[in-house]
């Protein structure tokens, strides 16, 4: 187990190399510059500029210099707010995605497993019907359709809720709801695919001719191999929501890191992108491992290797 | 001895999309305390239905019942609450299914599955349902017990395993045992051993056995009397003696005929019944076995044939036989 | 002594046989379709809403003389009426809103099917190749879609649409680029049992090239998954379009399409609710019929999956 962790660890690490070189290429080669964006600056005051971030330098001594930055932690300057380093920008407003994407995910979670428990359960009755076509309609309104209509009738018809901001818990409810509620409903359809094949097994039969209550055949017998499709999905699902906030945190004007990330590719804010990219994407991998951990842990036929 | 089990006129029918498949259709029989009947019949034939029917555990729908009465020890299993059903589940019925390889819970441990049995049933603490458990998986033959009942059912052998499902359908003493296919899907060597281990309890414990197969060597050496069915109706009854020595309907003597025998000459065919079982859903008219038939007349068409009594033991349901 | 295979007419036998039974299965899960009463009436919702983006955006350009870029500033923006025609209001610009979601919708669409389509192509292809292969041209090819799979891939997508020159059909390859892993997958795991199968074996023995038993013989029976997951994908990709769109990284204005409609709303939603609501129950309409028809073909095509 730790060996398979660290091996696969030892995978994650040049996969994200991979990542940094190729976004940092990308970026680079792109037409633009951070300061091409604003009013014609004086050739001096450029060069000064270019030379203050290192970008007088050959390319290569470039990207020596960030790996050299990032292995200590420096995800370097911002270009487009001189005053902040990409590492303070990122410590304010990450927290802030991450705590709305946590709130996204219980939603979804709580919400899609439910469902998708009572539409396997109930299979071709009312409730199910109702519980999957819930659910279509969930993956059919997509964040920038449910927030503004969530807006409109929570927060400027009913008054229950601010329309956007941050602060307070009343503040997280419509922009999680808005961001989780598509993962509900795919999760909601995972579980209950998961479930309906889990207890159409011989062991669940098995289960009731043992004479159990049938909430112990569901939740003790069928639960833990029925959502081995939705773990499989959280891994992924996690960065999504990551990406989703993007959306969500524009419509709400939430403070977070997603909003950051927009400007910066438009303003061609080379090290914020990067940094972004880069934290995005040790989130994915880290949460890639940690759903493969937690496969196993539930599926004990599974063996690492 | 008393009867036990008594089923009478049992109708186990499953509406499909555009039909409905008539997969036990008017069966009766009786089982006495501490009796091994065997229920002999090709795959389809409706065996396993009936012995899921007998728990109540066919899913419904599709399943449902158009006649019948399934009495056990007094009650009636097909008029039985939820709650009654949960309580001979497991406890005074216990079942052992085909595969021991499905059947087990992949992601629950040994101890955990066969612990809750007597947790339910019988409202023991888990330490000593765990004692009980361990002592019962000794029984059955499995080493170590207290080391291999924290393993999971992947760690262990098919043989192993369906030692390990009998151990579960044992704990709680019952009365009844139904055991379907239960060597179908092992070893020949651990077939034997597990013949013999039903066997044994069944002396002990005095359990009833109703030990269905498509394999008539299995009945020959378990059970006095059998039953032979055939889309969803016993064709014939008697005891295992008799069915082996003077076997009266035709589909009967076709299994008889299909098995080898080790005193057979080499090089000698088998002679397999021909064709393949009917489609439930559309039976035959008259005998269900008349197109297979190599003995069926004109009379074999028209009319299902009235049960035949040979002797109070033996009877059978042909146009050809005669008392 | 003649060998079997000699007698093996290769184009024939095998394509032969499964064309056979190809058809009765077309036909069977055309039947299962037809019954699947939401997968119909979705079904014409779709073949509708087409037909009103293919040919709505004219009519209203001959009868009303109204294009999705013609202004009328005075007029400037008003909710819906049925005289003047404007049945889902003006914007800011005094544009009428539904000539500007038929467009929006006809753009959308465009987009999905040929991304959609790029993504199956591209998907089938790669995984036929690497399953028929196998060994370690399988393992390599895999692995580099796991890496993919890894990816932030909507982050790469953003920074490859900011970063290069906007245009339709960049964003027909980004999205294509993300949506081809998943059919690769499932194409490779068909073709790892499908290739140990008499007719491929047979092919093999007489000394069949390889690219005639993939493009003959292995693709053509792994349609079957290519074609479920296609109308799966086809809502998705049109979801990401509106999605980059929506963040002004996609189709840019005047040209409207579903997700710049539903920025323009958002930002003016406050004042003139019909500029989002419109265009945001005509999106959800079509997501929301594709995807149950996508249901309804699956289920038709996999029958195991139907009570599923």
């Amino acid at each position: 187990m730790l060996k398979f962790i660290l091996g696969r660890s030892f995978g994650m690490v040049i996969t994200l190399f991979v990542i940094i070189f190729v976004s940092f290429f990308v970026i680079r080669f792109a037409k633009g510059s951070p300061f091409s964006q604003e009013r014609e600056v004086p050739p001096e005051v450029l060069q000064d500029l270019q030379a203050r971030y290192g970008f007088d330098k050959p390319m290569s001594t470039q990207f020596y210099n960030y790996m050299k930055n990032i292995v200590r932690g420096d995800l370097g300057l911002s270009t487009k707010y001189p005053q902040r380093t990409v590492n303070e920008i990122i410590a304010i407003s990450l927290p802030k995605t991450m705590v709305l994407g946590f709130f996204a995910l219980l939603w979804a979670v709580i919400v899609g497993v439910t469902a998708g428990v009572i539409g396997a359960v109930k299979q071709n009755t009312k409730w199910d019907y109702s519980a999957m076509s819930l659910a279509m309609v969930g993956i059919s309104l997509p964040s920038f359709v449910l927030g503004p209509i969530l807006i409109l009738f929570f927060a400027l018809y009913l008054l229950w809720f601010p329309a956007g901001g941050w602060g307070s818990a009343k503040h997280l409810v419509l922009p999680a709801i808005t961001l989780g509620t598509i993962y509900a409903a795919y999760i909601a359809r995972l579980t209950r695919g998961g479930m309906l094949e889990v207890i159409r097994a011989n062991f669940i039969r098995t289960a009731r001719a043992k004479g159990l209550k049938e909430k112990a055949v569901i939740w003790k017998h069928a639960f833990k191999g029925g959502i081995l499709p939705v773990v499989t999905f959280l891994g992924p699902a996690v960065a999504h929501l990551m990406v989703g906030s993007v959306v969500v945190e524009k419509i709400f004007n939430t403070p977070g890191l997603g909003p950051y990330f927009v400007d910066a590719a438009f303003n061609r804010d080379y090290f914020l992108i990067m940094g972004i990219v880069i934290v995005y994407s040790a989130f994915l991998l880290v949460l890639n491992l940690l759903v493969d951990v937690i496969y196993g842990i539930i599926d004990p036929r599974i063996r690492y290797e | 001895m008393g009867k036990i089990l008594s089923v009478d006129d049992l109708r186990i029918y499953f509406k499909m999309d555009t039909n409905i498949v008539k997969a036990v259709d008017g069966l009766s029989f009786d089982l006495d305390e501490g009796e091994i009947l065997g229920v002999v019949g090709e795959s389809g034939s409706g065996k396993s239905v009936t012995c899921l029917g007998l728990m109540d555990l066919n899913p419904q729908p599709p399943a449902y019942y158009p006649s019948g009465k399934i009495e056990f020890r007094g009650t009636n299993i097909m008029k039985a609450t939820k709650e009654q059903l949960r309580k001979i589940r497991g406890n005074e019925i216990s079942m052992i299914f085909q595969d021991p390889m499905s059947s087990l819970n992949p992601f629950l441990t040994v101890e955990t599955q066969l612990c809750e049995v007597l947790i339910e049933h019988e409202g023991m603490s888990s330490d000593q349902a765990r004692k009980k458990s361990i002592e019962m998986l000794a029984k059955v033959g499995i080493p170590s017990p207290d080391q291999r009942i924290k393993q999971y059912p992947h760690q262990f052998s098919g043989g192993m395993r369906q030692r390990v499902m009998i151990a579960m359908a044992l704990l709680c003493r019952p009365k009844l045992l139904i055991a379907d296919e239960p060597t179908t899907a092992l070893d020949v060597t651990i077939q034997a051993q597990i013949l013999e281990l039903m066997r044994e309890l069944n002396r002990e414990y005095g359990t009833s056995i109703i030990l269905i197969t498509h394999d008539l060597g299995v009945v020959a050496g378990m059970s006095e009397r059998a039953l032979v069915m055939y889309a969803g109706k016993i064709v014939e009854r008697a005891s295992t003696k008799d069915l082996f020595e003077k076997p009266q309907h035709p589909y009967t003597h076709a299994l008889l005929k299909s098995i080898p025998k080790l005193t057979d000459v080499k090089g000698k065919s088998l002679d397999p019944i021909p064709g393949l079982p009917p489609d439930l859903s559309n039976l035959p008219t008259g005998c269900s076995f008349h197109p297979r038939c190599s003995r069926a007349v004109e009379k074999c068409k028209e009319s299902y044939p009235e049960v035949v009594t040979l002797d109070p033991t033996h009877k059978a349901s042909c146009w050809e036989v005669n008392a | 002594m003649a060998t079997p295979a000699q007698n093996i007419d290769l184009n024939k036998t095998p394509s032969g046989s499964t064309l056979l039974e190809g058809t009765s299965l077309w036909k069977d899960a055309w039947q299962r379709l037809r019954k699947n009463k939401a997968a119909v009436v979705c079904g014409f919702i779709v073949l509708f809403l087409i037909i009103a983006c293919a040919i709505g955006p004219q009519l209203l350009d001959w009868i009303f003389g109204y294009t999705f870029e013609a202004q009328d500033l005075e007029y400037g923006a008003k909710g819906p009426t049925l005289a003047p025609f404007h049945p889902f209001g003006t914007d800011f610009f005094g544009r009428d809103l539904l000539t500007r979601v038929l467009v929006g919708g006809r753009i959308s669409l465009k987009v999905g099917l040929i991304a959609a389509s790029v993504a199956a192509i591209v998907g089938t292809i790669y995984g036929a190749v690497s399953g028929f292969f196998g060994g370690k041209i399988d393992d390599g090819m895999m692995r580099f879609v796991d890496v993919l799979y890894a990816l932030p891939y909507m982050f790469l997508v953003i920074i490859l649409v900011t970063i290069f020159e906007k245009s339709e059909s960049l964003l027909f390859v980004a999205l294509g680029l993300v949506g081809w892993l998943t059919t690769a997958r499932i194409v490779r795991g068909q073709v790892l049992s499908l290739k140990e199968q008499d007719f491929i074996q047979a092919a093999r023995s007489i000394g069949a090239r390889s690219h005639s038993i993939i493009f003959r013989h292995l693709i053509p029976n792994t349609l079957g998954p290519v074609i479920v997951y296609f109308t799966l994908t086809v809502p998705t990709m049109i979801l990401q379009e509106a999605f980059l769109s929506f963040l002004g990284l996609g189709i840019q204005p005047p040209n409207p399409s579903l997700g710049t409609l539903m920025n323009d709303g958002a930002n003016q939603m406050l004042v003139y609710w019909w500029t989002i609501v419109f265009p945001g129950i005509f999106m959800s309409l079509l997501l929301f019929s594709l995807n149950f028809l996508g249901d309804g073909v699956r289920d038709a095509l996999d029958p195991k999956m139907r009570k599923g």
